[in-house]
């Protein structure tokens, strides 16, 4: 089967920071969810886990009391807890979501709701210095209004198509803004666009509709 | 010192026969250096003891799942004690993606990984050694403090974006050993 790949990638100093472990909650998701879908993103990161791997041969040798190796001997014959079972989050979306993000809303109970004509949108609080991240679905042909970033944003597009300055996201696919940047998006009219959208700090809406849709939409 | 040959042997004969001696000369060999790289991040002798427990009961339960074609046996390693690190002392989730996902994108193995893991722990070594010391820096602070790029750039007093180039920089040099490794 021929599998469309993501053409649209995650900036390289993001996915060091995802490899290095360092990204924030909500972008964490957001990469990992990336990474399902991107086989080109995964061996970047392989890539960087493998720099990660030689920084950490080349520590120094720490002391481990023989009582640390005899408590985990102890221990690997303990059968491992089970996973705790997800609570289903199933609609008509969820086939297309990958497993971090169905865990996720399973995990807060985040349902998609109607939060303005043609978009609905489900809200991922992951942390509580953070602004959510957000699943949302918009119909076809919603225009989102120009609106500015003071830290950067990410959108993953998971089914339709959004558009911004010519350019055309589809599954996958991230739109990255960075801090500064305002601009105008665009769903496609062929169907409905669902995505997740990650803002790293405040945004500013430059119209009296982008401020309702910051509001409902954080976008 | 490199890598050593034997981590990626000792992995699959945890996998292969549940074999508790190479379990346990892996424990010997790899876990002070674990308990640096997790104090290193921030956590203290005694949480470091414990990441390095959790972290090692892991390698023994998911021993399984390491693919040697897919990466070295110490990124497999690293990327465990890691997100152990994350999820026992940051006491946050690490998301990752997975292979069982209906909605995983695979794509083909890199049979040449198998083969010249080694060396190429050797050639990154060297590399990483003859980077300019500021984008060593950069690096070092990221993997081995654990600190955002964001955090690197306060601490150093210079701009976000100067951290950001320093890295691209550093990654673009380390890049030319994965593409010697990566015939593609």
């Amino acid at each position: 089967m021929i599998q469309n790949l993501p053409r649209h990638h995650l900036p390289q100093d993001l996915l060091l920071e995802y490899a290095a472990g360092t990204t924030k909650a909500t972008t964490s998701l957001l990469v990992a969810c990336h990474l399902t879908l991107c086989p080109h993103c995964r061996r970047e990161v392989s890539r960087l886990e493998e720099i990660g791997a030689n920084l950490l041969e080349h520590q120094p040798d720490a002391e481990i009391a023989d009582s640390v190796l005899a408590r985990t001997l102890a221990a690997l014959d303990t059968p491992a807890s089970m996973a705790p079972v997800r609570a289903s989050v199933a609609n008509a979306h969820s086939s297309l979501m990958p497993l971090p993000l169905l865990d996720a809303l399973a995990e807060k109970q985040a349902k998609l709701q109607r939060v303005l004509p043609g978009v609905r949108s489900a809200v991922l609080p992951l942390a509580k210095d953070l602004p959510p991240a957000r699943l949302v679905l918009f119909q076809p042909g919603i225009r989102i209004p120009s609106h500015g970033h003071q830290s950067p944003e990410f959108v993953l597009v998971l089914d339709g198509l959004l558009e911004e300055e010519e350019q055309q996201f589809r599954r996958g696919d991230v739109a990255f803004s960075d801090t500064g940047k305002i601009h105008t998006q665009m769903i496609g009219a062929e169907g409905p666009c669902l995505a997740l959208i990650v803002n790293e700090g405040p945004i500013t809406p430059q119209t009296l509709w982008g401020k309702v849709l910051k509001r409902l939409v954080g976008l | 010192m490199a890598l050593s040959p034997t981590l990626d042997d000792w992995i699959v004969q945890i996998a292969n026969t549940q074999s508790k001696a190479a379990f346990e000369s892996l424990f010997r060999n790899y876990t002070p250096k674990l308990k640096s790289f997790v104090m290193s991040l921030g956590a203290s002798a005694g949480a470091a003891d414990e990441v390095v427990q959790e972290a090692m009961i892991s390698v023994w339960r998911r021993s399984a799942q390491f693919d040697p074609t897919r990466g070295s046996g110490g990124a497999w390693l690293f990327s465990i004690a890691r997100n152990t690190f994350i999820s026992h002392v940051r006491q946050q989730k690490r998301h990752e993606a997975t292979e069982v996902d209906p909605a995983f994108v695979s794509d083909a193995p890199d049979p040449e990984q198998l083969t010249t893991a080694t060396q190429f722990q050797e050639q990154l070594s060297t590399a990483l050694r003859s980077l300019p010391v500021e984008q060593a820096a950069v690096l070092r602070q990221a993997y081995l403090l654990g600190h955002p790029l964001q955090q690197v750039a306060n601490d150093q007093k210079i701009p976000l974006g100067t951290v950001k180039t320093r890295a691209r920089l550093a990654l673009q040099k380390l890049r030319t050993v994965f593409q010697a490794k990566e015939p593609t």
